[in-house]
């Protein structure tokens, strides 16, 4: 009887959503690009398509990494998506003719120089890896 | 039909052969051009009553494949064209088809038009029906996307306009508006549903036989609005449909003629997805009026809709729970009026209580099982089974789809 309660909690806290850890990614764009700060809603709503032109009136160009640790942590803590929803997201509205995928990079590496060359390119990188190749966006 | 069989082992053989060259992924032709698709393939047996088709015996007639192309012509311009064949029964017979096919410009993040085939924003999940992976259970719950009306309420030739106004801290408002012609196939269940309407009434006037049965849709329009608040994870939606449908028929020696309208199908949708869990509800109501050879059909308001529950255990393996009603009439739950045409009075509902279990092998992998028992036979069971049907009855569905 005592350990009911117990069990319960336990069951309660098992079904609960994995708790975000903290993320150590940086979101880049192009040294060019006037924009220095932007909301964290902002941010999501650019990686979900439904922010697609910078303030200057220019569209917005994505960038995503394939798969790992960043990508991870950036879709959880940003978007309040695993990797999996947000892969069917954009499946949706690929398969339903609303929209075209973002682009995918291997790594910080490929995202840093895809960033570089495109002024209008946002994505997201290890904090570790930033340099002045592109420019890190504070978020509020 | 051998013509297009042939089309479809083509576009079959083109599909594999895409999926076995180089690494699964999207094939992206340069910058501009990029080419997707899927495949997949069900078996569905049924006992009681057949459903879709001959399930009863156990049938393999339950299959999609889809080449998608998409090309970026400049940053606010794009085109894209889906090919699809599919195989659901008595429908579809694997043609190839054109499942949407766009030209999409966008002004603003409050502005864009498609024009083209365009697929329409019924409920939340109207536009990805025919993407089996991207839905936990194999069929959407029936009392909104009822298979039979597909083709009626897939996509249109016309256009829409769409965009998305942010609402700052209250969320965001997304809406879509459409107006076209659909290509009513005459192997769709509501054609071949008012063919033996047609047929039945033909027989009680002694007019003969009815052949020839050509379906002409002369418009469907609607739109859909789509509220995002704040809280993670949630997600509001309101839509609404009306489409009209002539159909032309030899009946004996004379021509004869039906009409078919939808009117205020209205889909009313909540969803809260976490990252575990995804609850989804939705509620529908919507007007048949049929007239068949110069008699008005009673078709009244119908009514319908379910809550589905999916928790995934791991991130790729989860389990659905369903539970899904629909009545023919809003005012006639117990189905009286089915009595007094002296029919049974279970084909005024439908409830189906439905548990599935999906497993993503990997992004591109997908198998789902999962067991229905349904009571009631609306929604035109009757046409799948013409000697008669059981109130009770149940499904069992497996099915793999493969998308790259």
């Amino acid at each position: 009887m005592v350990l009911l309660p117990n069990r319960l909690v336990l069951i309660f806290l098992l079904l609960l959503p994995a708790t975000v850890a903290a993320a150590d990614f940086a979101v880049v764009v192009n040294k060019e690009n006037q924009v220095a700060t932007l909301d964290r809603d902002e941010v999501k709503k650019i990686f979900l398509g439904r922010k697609t032109f910078w303030t200057d009136g220019q569209s917005i160009d994505l960038v995503l990494q394939a798969d790992g640790e960043v990508h991870r942590d950036f879709v959880r803590a940003i978007l309040h998506k695993s990797p999996r929803q947000f892969e069917m997201y954009w499946k949706l509205a690929l398969f339903s003719g609303t929209g075209i995928p973002p682009k995918q990079q291997p790594g910080d590496q490929a995202v840093k120089a895809a960033v570089a060359a495109n002024p209008k390119m946002i994505g997201y990188i290890d904090i570790r890896q930033l340099d002045a190749t592109v420019k890190k966006i504070e978020l509020k | 039909m051998k013509g297009s069989l042939s089309a479809f082992y083509i576009m079959l053989i083109g599909l594999v052969s895409l999926a076995a060259i180089g690494p699964c992924q999207a094939f992206d032709l340069g910058e501009r051009l990029s080419i997707n698709g899927f495949l997949s393939q069900g078996y569905i047996k049924s006992s009681g009553n057949n459903y879709l088709g001959d399930s009863q015996d156990g049938s393999f007639q339950l299959n999609e494949f889809a080449l998608t192309f998409n090309s970026a012509v400049t940053d606010n311009f794009r085109l894209g064209l889906q090919l699809l064949s599919r195989d659901v029964g008595a429908e579809g017979n694997n043609d190839i088809l054109i499942d949407w096919a766009v030209a999409d410009y966008r002004w603003h993040d409050w502005l864009g038009m498609r024009l083209g085939k365009v697929k329409l924003p019924i409920g939340l999940y109207n536009q990805g029906r025919d993407s089996d992976f991207l839905r936990p259970m194999v069929f959407l719950p029936q009392s909104i996307y009822d298979e039979n009306k597909r083709t009626l309420v897939v996509a249109a030739v016309g256009g829409s306009l769409y965009g998305n106004f942010s609402l700052g801290e209250n969320g965001d408002l997304e809406y879509q508006a459409y107006y076209g012609q659909v290509d009513f196939r005459e192997d769709s269940g509501q054609a071949r549903g008012l063919e033996q309407l047609a047929s039945r009434t033909a027989r009680m006037r002694n007019l003969g036989a009815v052949a020839d049965f050509e379906a002409d849709n002369r418009y469907v329009y609607g739109g859909s609005l789509v509220y995002t608040p704040p809280l993670e994870g949630l997600r509001f939606g309101v839509s609404y449909f009306a489409g009209k449908t002539d159909f032309d028929f030899d009946v004996g020696a004379a021509q004869g003629e039906a009409q078919g309208t939808m009117k205020d199908f209205v889909v009313l949708s909540m969803e809260y997805s976490m990252q575990k869990w995804t609850v989804a509800a939705e509620y529908t109501e919507q007007t048949g009026d049929r007239e068949v050879l110069g008699t008005d059909i009673p078709d009244g308001r119908s009514q319908g809709g379910y809550v589905q529950l999916c928790y995934h255990f791991l991130d790729r393996f989860g389990a659905s729970l369903l539970y899904d009603v629909f009545y023919a009439d809003k005012d006639d739950h117990d189905g009286s009026s089915f009595v007094a045409q002296g029919q049974p009075d279970f084909l005024g509902w439908r409830k189906d209580l439905g548990v599935g279990l999906h497993w993503e092998i990997n992004s591109q992998w997908l198998v789902k099982a999962e067991y229905h028992m349904v009571d009631g036979a609306a929604l035109q069971l009757p046409i799948f089974n013409p000697e008669g049907v059981e109130r009770d009855w149940n499904y069992f569905v497996l099915k793999t789809s493969f998308n790259f």
